[in-house]
């Protein structure tokens, strides 16, 4: 009996424990795990996807990108806030109330990271055609996007030799791994830009334009060779914009109106946007009531975009009636680029833009001009893309009669054609000779103001950062 | 000759009496009867006095003899020898024994007998393993499962002694009979002396750790309809605070303070060997209710009807307190050890009623209906309203007449002033409208009984208890089958299930809004519709969620809950003193929640409230638990020095979740449909499930060594699933000492002392009731561009580990005057390492934070319990249990980020952790009094940030102030301005009983806790016009100059959210329960043919001697919570209770 009791009991632990192992180990049901996210093709669709909604900052509710289209256009003098004055509007940039790419970008990277490392895993069968190298192509886009975000505000991007470059995220977070020091300015140029090459090799040439395709990959590329502006980078700027204006499928918008007021996604220019998330036209604190009638906060066209405007048919659709509370904000007005006055939200209405043809054009245009290049040609692109915007007053590009003239005038129309889109206005404005910035923007005196500090919680979690930028405080 | 022996008899025994405490102790064989006597003489220092030739006739001997009387020792020297002895003073004299062979006294050879007979108890069933033992000689047997016993070849005139633990012992003289059939009578007090431990009893007297027992009997017709309620008062170191009024609503237990910050912290309730686990089932419903008491305080404003469940569903709820038999608090670390991880918070053991075997079937009826009166606020009537209104508005204009430059008197107040009935004619009694006297009944049924080899209970019981909010109701159908079977005299199978259907009708604050509707405004419209009272109608905003109370009337928040306890034991004597137990149980509960909220109703929404075409959300939530345990116990009595009690075994726990909810809007009408398949609009719906699992071992050694020093040695190891691989398995060994200084030589001869025991434990226990899979990094499920995505949600912890708590306690337990006095004092240290919490990271992780073991809380305290017989006549008995508890808690740490971040301080709404203090701080702005002069108003004005904006444009004296941070920045300045924790706690129960009446009354008090009177705020001031407390009448005028309260101005409100001067100290004494019962006599049953009965009349919270200005300082908006929970919100005003009951049993 004794032997018998003993029998049961060590066949019950030894079978309890096996059971018990599978068990304790049971993964979660109601979401993934990091590791388990991607385990085949179409689970890696899921997983970009994922991204893109990282990209597009969304919520359940709504799509954000506020920050990409408003602090850039208040920095560069010509958005600001309804009831009084932002910091971002007197370049102000140890303060900025509004801005933070910095977790929205990290969030994108990491969201990435753990995409690549999942799809690296499988192998080529268990996708359709080319569709790994295509989604790995996507991934490093974004990554690519949200790395030159955050060179661009938080790195010394404007000096090449500077080791202030930008917080490289190349791995899925884990506890062990989020201490990290910056890379140096070179090193985030050739990181970034080798993403990009991958990008505009590999990804889809076709999809939906809420997605990145090679064109996007080919444009952003030449945001960054711009930015860097190395030898042979104009030259090879060009070559993009060739590329992509003899062979992609996108049109310049006959009237650019159009974009911004009826066709959104629909419009053949628009090579990458933001679909909104589901009635997200309905959200009381939706991107759209913010600019009209202001719901909870209240974002107006300033004088400066107003008068950039005089004599341009925009000014008609973009800048509306006198902001009521002008008391507090002199000298603003509605702004009617999205959202009408007295209109409704609509998913027009709450459409985001990341990329667009015209850009192409000015930044060939900006390239010609600063290789070099004909002027005539130059004059030739901007004036193709204002006459879309149904322009028809050419004097000022015309009389601009010397490569610092047209590179001025090439400005303002990235100021008219692209404001509060994706920051393009303010990177083209610092582009231009400092003492131009200045007479411009009379609030930047110092070039430390073209970029800001580091969020001071990031000395703090992860001290291995290195240095804060100069000018600021850690 | 007789005479003499007779009188050597005599005196024999008046000199052992005397020579009593002198004890021997000799081994000794074949030794000369000169070296015994020497060997007694060095070990007594009797001398001893003999002819020489006496001992020549007496050779040698062999004695063995242990912790003798002289007397009984030298009875053995002498035993086979013709020697008699006489003691007189320290000197024995010898002589040799007359021997008269017809004398039967004193024969040589006593005439031996074959004994046999029965043990039975009062009930007349045979009791089995009763002790028997023949005095003075080492032979004894035990009973068998008859109650049978035979003993042979014993001295036909022995004495036998009957012991059985939980009965009183019986002395037999067997005079020459050979069947002795006996009855042993329980003994209560010893009966009570018996605890539950986890996985086994133990004799209280074995006991080296901390634990308190709850005489069920106290409790049994207390008008408290669930358990948690009825530990108010009852365990020194137990504090019970009720949520709120809420029928069978929850209270918040907390042993010895709290340990988690993230998790709940209530204990790990047992119920029949079931682990069950208080928690809030609450599902998120699609539409919540703005509570406009929030809106003045720091908390989450959106959360009425939230609230409203985390304080009206009751884990608890289904368990009928009729059915309890014992319950029994386990607090050090030595008694809970062997919960390991799930025991930091202390165990409470609740063992539910079982048969008995060979009893005739008892019926046990019982019945009582019940009163409940709501304890309200009280307003202000529509006469009150409209002159303080008055006031309000002609002060306003005064102060508008004397300012510089002057300003034309505000239209508003000059309406107010001037046009008669301007703020409406009626004349409502808002809280008579939503209040009403709750009735409630409860019947419950239990038959037991039991035969040969098997024993049953069952119970069938059925309560209801309407609420005092008009709409609130609570019904419970619950009950229980135990069924215990012994298939052999080794084996048993023992069954049982406990059963309960919950249903509660939940408040959605209606009551809260009653508190602030107008009295002038009408409830209902001349057609018949409920009054619409607008944010216009109060001068009040309308995302401060003021709407007529009425309008909430037709909303639904309906809960069911099944719950089901059961389990399925084999137990095998594998030995006499080894004994295996397998155990299957499950834990099951089904939730189904059922909220509807009517189109008339103001719901939040992102700008602030709104009305929609009504909302209706149900849900459905599932829990599986399914425990599977193999115990081994092996208790063995070595001698009478050595005492071993072991237990050994496993357990695994698998848990399974799953709920769902699904929610629509826009219905046909707010009455009948609005089922969600009416719903014009089908909203998201929500998921989840998960499981968790958890595989321990454990083990428990309690060893006595020689009745005086006991020893306990626990350990249990844990591998849970809520941890990472390498942390998965947690280790929580305890000890535990106690001296039984009482059993000491020194002690054990004064008589008055009858226990005194010292006792230290210290071990390790643990919490996992944290959520699963925290460990990992997750992504879940969204959509883009409307198709699946999936999204990092959580950062993982790789090295996430358990909160470990260590526990120090020592403590002293006596027993005076025949036990009729007794006294335990307990000291207790609790360090709660590793306290899991959000840990900020940095947010180029792409997260911003993850959790981790960071803060460290310790708590330290004091337990004093007294228990005293103080009269036990004949007719009139009185006994009383008083006890008092301190409990201090210290937040040590958190972690250095929070420190860098917030100076150490992270504040919940309107509690805080700060670091150094104790948990539940009140921070906020400190309120300095009133102003006074017009220097003091100047002075303010000058300092305060928000006067220079023009704040507070008619600032004068009567106006309150606050600290400000000046001359810096001359905003309000943040500090600690109350503490919740009591400086001291507990309860006084007493018992009397006259003839057949007896008497329960529990008094319970707290003393130097503090607690936030959110719903006050707005009583201060007439910053709109809702309707205030009449604690308004007193406020400052220049005829009263001494008020606390500020001026009032019509439309102005110069007070800041959490202030000092809405936290008050919450002490109080109150008369929790009182219970009248008459027992009828025996002769009116015994006509009856019944077998007892009685009738009794009890109430509760009759009265309450505070300070507080509120209604009941008894109340807690968030029962789970240690960081917060110390705020009266107002959410369902408090009760009192009026039952009357009869028993009757067949």
């Amino acid at each position: 009996m004794k032997k018998l009791f003993i029998y049961i009991v060590f066949a019950t632990a030894v079978s309890t424990q096996q059971s018990c192992k599978k068990d304790l180990n049971a993964l979660p049901e109601s979401s993934r795990v990091a590791e388990s996210v991607i385990t085949d093709g179409k689970t890696a669709e899921i997983a970009l996807n994922g991204a893109y909604y990282n990209f597009a900052n969304a919520n359940p509710r709504k799509t954000s990108w506020q920050y990409h289209e408003l602090p850039p256009a208040c920095l560069a003098g010509y958005m600001g806030y309804a009831f009084g004055l932002l910091p971002e509007e007197e370049n102000m940039n140890a303060s900025l109330a509004f801005t933070d790419y910095w977790g929205e970008s990290y969030r994108l990277l990491n969201t990435v990271n753990n995409a690549l490392k999942g799809i690296s895993s499988l192998a080529d069968g268990d996708f359709a055609g080319d569709r790994k190298k295509e989604i790995i192509g996507e991934l490093h886009f974004l990554r690519a996007y949200a790395h030159f975000k955050l060179f661009s505000y938080y790195g010394v991007w404007f000096d090449i030799n500077s080791p202030l470059g930008v917080l490289l995220r190349d791995e899925a977070s884990t506890k062990a791994n989020i201490s990290k020091a910056r890379s140096t300015v070179k090193d985030s140029y050739d990181f970034i830009l080798a993403d990009l090459d991958d990008a505009s090799a590999n990804a889809a040439s076709a999809r939906p334009n809420y997605y990145a395709t090679k064109w996007a990959a080919m444009v952003l590329k030449m945001r960054v060779l711009m930015s860097r502006g190395a030898a042979g980078d104009h030259a090879e700027i060009i070559t993009l914009a060739n590329t992509i204006i003899q062979t992609s499928p996108y049109q310049l918008e006959p009237n650019l109106v159009d974009i911004f007021h009826s066709k959104g996604l629909a419009s053949n220019e628009v090579i990458l946007g933001l679909k909104p998330q589901a009635n997200q036209e309905q959200d009381y604190y939706s991107r759209s009531y913010q600019y009209w009638p202001f719901h909870s906060a209240g974002f107006v066209a300033k004088g400066a975009l107003k008068d950039l405007l005089t004599g341009d048919p925009r000014q008609a659709w973009m800048i509306g009636s006198a902001n009521p509370y002008s008391a507090y904000s002199p000298n603003t007005f509605f702004f009617t680029k999205y959202m009408i006055e007295n209109g409704t939200p609509t998913t027009v209405s709450e459409t985001y833009y990341a990329i667009r043809l015209s850009e192409v054009y000015l930044l060939r245009a900006e390239a010609i001009v600063r290789s070099g290049g004909s002027l005539a040609t130059a004059r030739t692109d901007v004036k193709n893309v204002m006459s879309h915007a149904g322009v028809i007053d050419f004097t000022a590009v015309d009389n601009a009669g010397t490569p610092e003239d047209l590179l001025l005038q090439i400005y303002y129309e990235t100021v008219r054609n692209l404001v509060t889109e994706d920051g393009q206005e303010w990177m083209a404005l610092l582009r231009l000779d400092f003492n131009t910035v200045k007479l411009l923007k009379p609030t930047i005196t110092k070039k430390e103001q073209y970029i800001i500090p580091i969020p001071h919680s990031e000395f703090v979690y992860n001290p291995e950062i290195g240095d804060q930028n100069p000018g600021y405080d850690k | 000759m007789k005479f003499t022996a007779i009188f050597l008899l005599a005196t024999c025994l008046q000199v052992s009496a005397i020579g009593h405490s002198q004890k021997v102790t000799l081994s000794m064989k074949n030794a000369p009867l000169q070296k015994v006597f020497k060997e007694i003489n060095r070990q007594t220092g009797f001398h001893f006095f003999y002819k020489d030739a006496l001992l020549q006739q007496a050779g040698r001997i062999d004695i063995e003899v242990k912790d003798a009387d002289i007397e009984e020792a030298l009875k053995q020297c002498f035993i086979h020898l013709p020697i008699t002895f006489k003691v007189l003073e320290n000197t024995i004299v010898l002589k040799t024994a007359v021997v008269k062979r017809t004398d039967p006294i004193i024969e040589e050879v006593p005439p031996q007998a074959n004994i046999n007979g029965t043990v039975k108890d009062t009930d007349g069933k045979p009791l089995a393993s009763v002790s028997v033992s023949v005095k003075g000689t080492n032979a004894g047997t035990t009973t068998n499962s008859k109650g049978e016993f035979s003993l042979s070849g014993i001295d036909a005139n022995a004495t036998l002694i009957f012991s059985i633990v939980g009965y009183a012992t019986q002395t037999v003289s067997l005079n020459g009979r050979n069947n002795i059939n006996i009855t042993l009578a329980v003994d209560a007090k010893q009966q009570s002396e018996i605890v539950v431990m986890g996985y086994g009893t133990l004799k209280r007297k074995d006991l080296t750790g901390s634990v308190s027992s709850v005489n069920t009997e106290e409790i049994k017709n207390t008008p408290f309809v669930s358990i948690d309620q009825a530990l108010t008062g009852k365990a020194a170191g137990v504090q019970v605070i009720q949520g709120d009024g809420s029928p069978g609503g929850m209270a918040k237990i907390r042993i010895r303070g709290g340990t988690s910050l993230l998790g709940g912290n209530d204990p790990l309730y047992i119920i029949d060997g079931i682990p069950v686990q208080v928690q809030n089932r609450y599902l998120q419903s699609a539409a919540e209710i703005v509570s406009p008491v929030e809106r003045f305080g720091n908390g989450d404003v959106d959360n009425t009807i939230s609230g409203s469940f985390t304080r009206g569903l009751n884990s608890l709820g289904g368990l009928n307190i009729n059915d309890i038999e014992t319950i029994d608090i386990l607090k050090d670390a030595s008694a809970t050890a062997i919960y390991g991880s799930r025991a930091a918070n202390g165990v409470v053991i609740i063992t539910t009623k079982k048969g008995k075997t060979d009893q005739k079937p008892i019926l046990e009826a019982n019945y009582y209906a019940g009163l409940s009166v709501p304890i309200k606020e009280k307003l202000l009537n529509a006469e009150q309203y409209v002159a303080i209104m008055k006031e309000g508005a002609k002060n306003l204009n005064d102060a508008r007449a004397a300012a510089n430059p002057v300003r034309p008197p505000d239209a508003l107040a000059t309406s107010i002033l001037n046009t008669p009935g301007f703020l409406g004619t009626a004349n409502t009694d808002w809280l008579d409208l939503v209040l009403r006297n709750g009735f409630s009944q409860n019947a419950d049924i239990s038959v037991r009984g039991g035969g040969m080899s098997s024993r049953y209970y069952t119970s069938l019981a059925y309560t209801r208890q309407n609420g005092v909010v008009v709409g609130t109701d609570f019904q419970r159908i619950s009950g229980k089958v135990n069924m215990d079977n012994e298939i052999t005299n080794r084996l048993r199978i023992l069954s049982n299930m406990d059963y309960s259907f919950t249903k509660n009708n939940i408040t959605n604050g209606m009551y809260t809004q009653a508190l602030y509707a107008p009295p002038t405004l009408p409830a209902y419209n001349p057609d018949g519709s409920v009054h619409v009272i607008t944010a216009a109608d109060l001068g009040a905003q309308s995302y401060q969620g003021y709407q007529n109370p009425l309008l909430l009337l037709n909303g639904k928040n309906k809960s069911n809950t099944l719950q089901l306890l059961g389990s399925l034991a084999l137990e095998y004597d594998l030995l006499k003193s080894l004994k295996f137990k397998s155990l299957v149980s499950v834990n099951y509960a089904n939730y189904h929640q059922d909220n509807y909220t009517p189109s008339t109703v103001m719901i939040s929404s992102a700008s602030g409230t709104q009305t929609t075409p009504g909302i209706a959300t149900q849900a459905q939530s599932q829990n599986a638990n399914v425990f599977f345990e193999n115990i081994l116990t092996w208790d063995k009595q070595f001698n009478a020095n050595n005492r071993i009690n072991l237990v050994a075994g496993s357990s695994w726990q698998k848990s399974r979740m799953n709920s769902f909810s699904a929610s629509g809007q826009g219905f046909p009408d707010d009455v009948y449909l609005n089922n969600l398949s009416s719903a014009a609009l089908a909203l998201p719906p929500s998921g989840s499930s998960g499981q968790s699992s958890l595989l321990s071992f454990y083990m428990r050694v309690n060893y006595a060594l020689k009745e005086k020093y006991l020893f306990t040695f626990t350990g249990r190891s844990d591998i849970s699933s809520k941890f990472p691989q390498n942390n998965r398995t947690g280790y929580f060994p305890s000890g535990g000492v106690a001296w039984r200084m009482s059993e000491e030589k020194f002690l054990k001869n004064v008589s008055w002392i009858n226990e005194l025991k010292l006792r230290a434990s210290a071990g390790y226990t643990g919490t996992q009731n944290i959520a699963d899979n925290l460990f990992y990094t997750l992504y879940n499920p969204a959509s883009y561009g409307g198709t699946n995505a999936l999204i990092p949600s959580q950062l993982g912890n790789e090295e996430l580990k358990w909160e470990t708590t260590l526990q120090k306690d020592a403590g002293i337990d006596i027993a005076l005057f025949n036990s009729r006095l007794k006294a335990s004092f307990g000291l207790y240290e609790k360090t709660t390492d590793g306290v899991l919490y959000t840990t900020t990271v940095a947010s180029s992780s792409g997260f911003n934070s993850l959790i981790s073991n960071i803060a460290k809380i310790r708590n330290r305290g004091l337990e004093l319990d007294f228990r005293g017989d103080f009269i036990r006549n004949k007719n009139f008995q009185w006994t009383g249990a008083l006890n008092i508890s301190k409990n201090r808690s210290k937040v040590l740490a958190i972690s250095n980020d929070l420190a860098v971040q917030d100076n150490g301080v992270v504040q919940f709404g309107n509690t805080s952790l700060v670091v150094g203090q104790p948990l539940g701080v009140f921070y906020g702005r400190k309120f300095l009094g009133l102003l006074k002069t017009q220097k003091e108003v100047d002075d303010y004005k000058a300092a305060n940030l928000l006067a220079a904006y023009g704040f507070y444009p008619y600032l004068a004296i009567g106006d309150p102030y606050y600290l400000l941070d000046a001359p810096v920045f001359g905003y309000f300045k943040d500090t600690v301005i109350g503490h919740a924790e009591p400086k001291f706690f507990g309860g006084f129960t007493n018992t009397f009983n006259y003839k057949n009446f007896s008497l329960i009354a529990l008094l319970t008090y707290s003393y130097g806790g503090d607690i936030f009177y959110e719903a006050d705020i707005q009583n201060h001031d007439l910053g709109n016009r809702t309707n205030k407390s009449t604690r308004i009448l007193d406020h400052y005028s220049p005829e009263n100059p001494n008020s606390e309260f500020p001026r009032i101005l019509l439309g102005q409100s110069p007070s800041v959210y959490t202030a000092s001067n809405n936290v008050y100290d919450a002490s109080f004494i109150k008369l929790k329960s009182i219970t009248l019962n008459y027992e009828f006599s025996r002769k009116v049953l015994d006509k009856a043919k019944i077998r007892s009965a009685s009738i009794y009349l009890s109430a509760s919270n009759l009265f309450t001697i505070t300070k507080y200005p509120g209604p009941d300082p008894e109340v807690s908006n968030d029962p789970y919570s240690i960081i917060g929970g110390y705020t009266d919100v107002a959410g369902y005003p408090t009760i009192k209770q009026y039952n009357v009951g009869i028993r009757v049993g067949f």
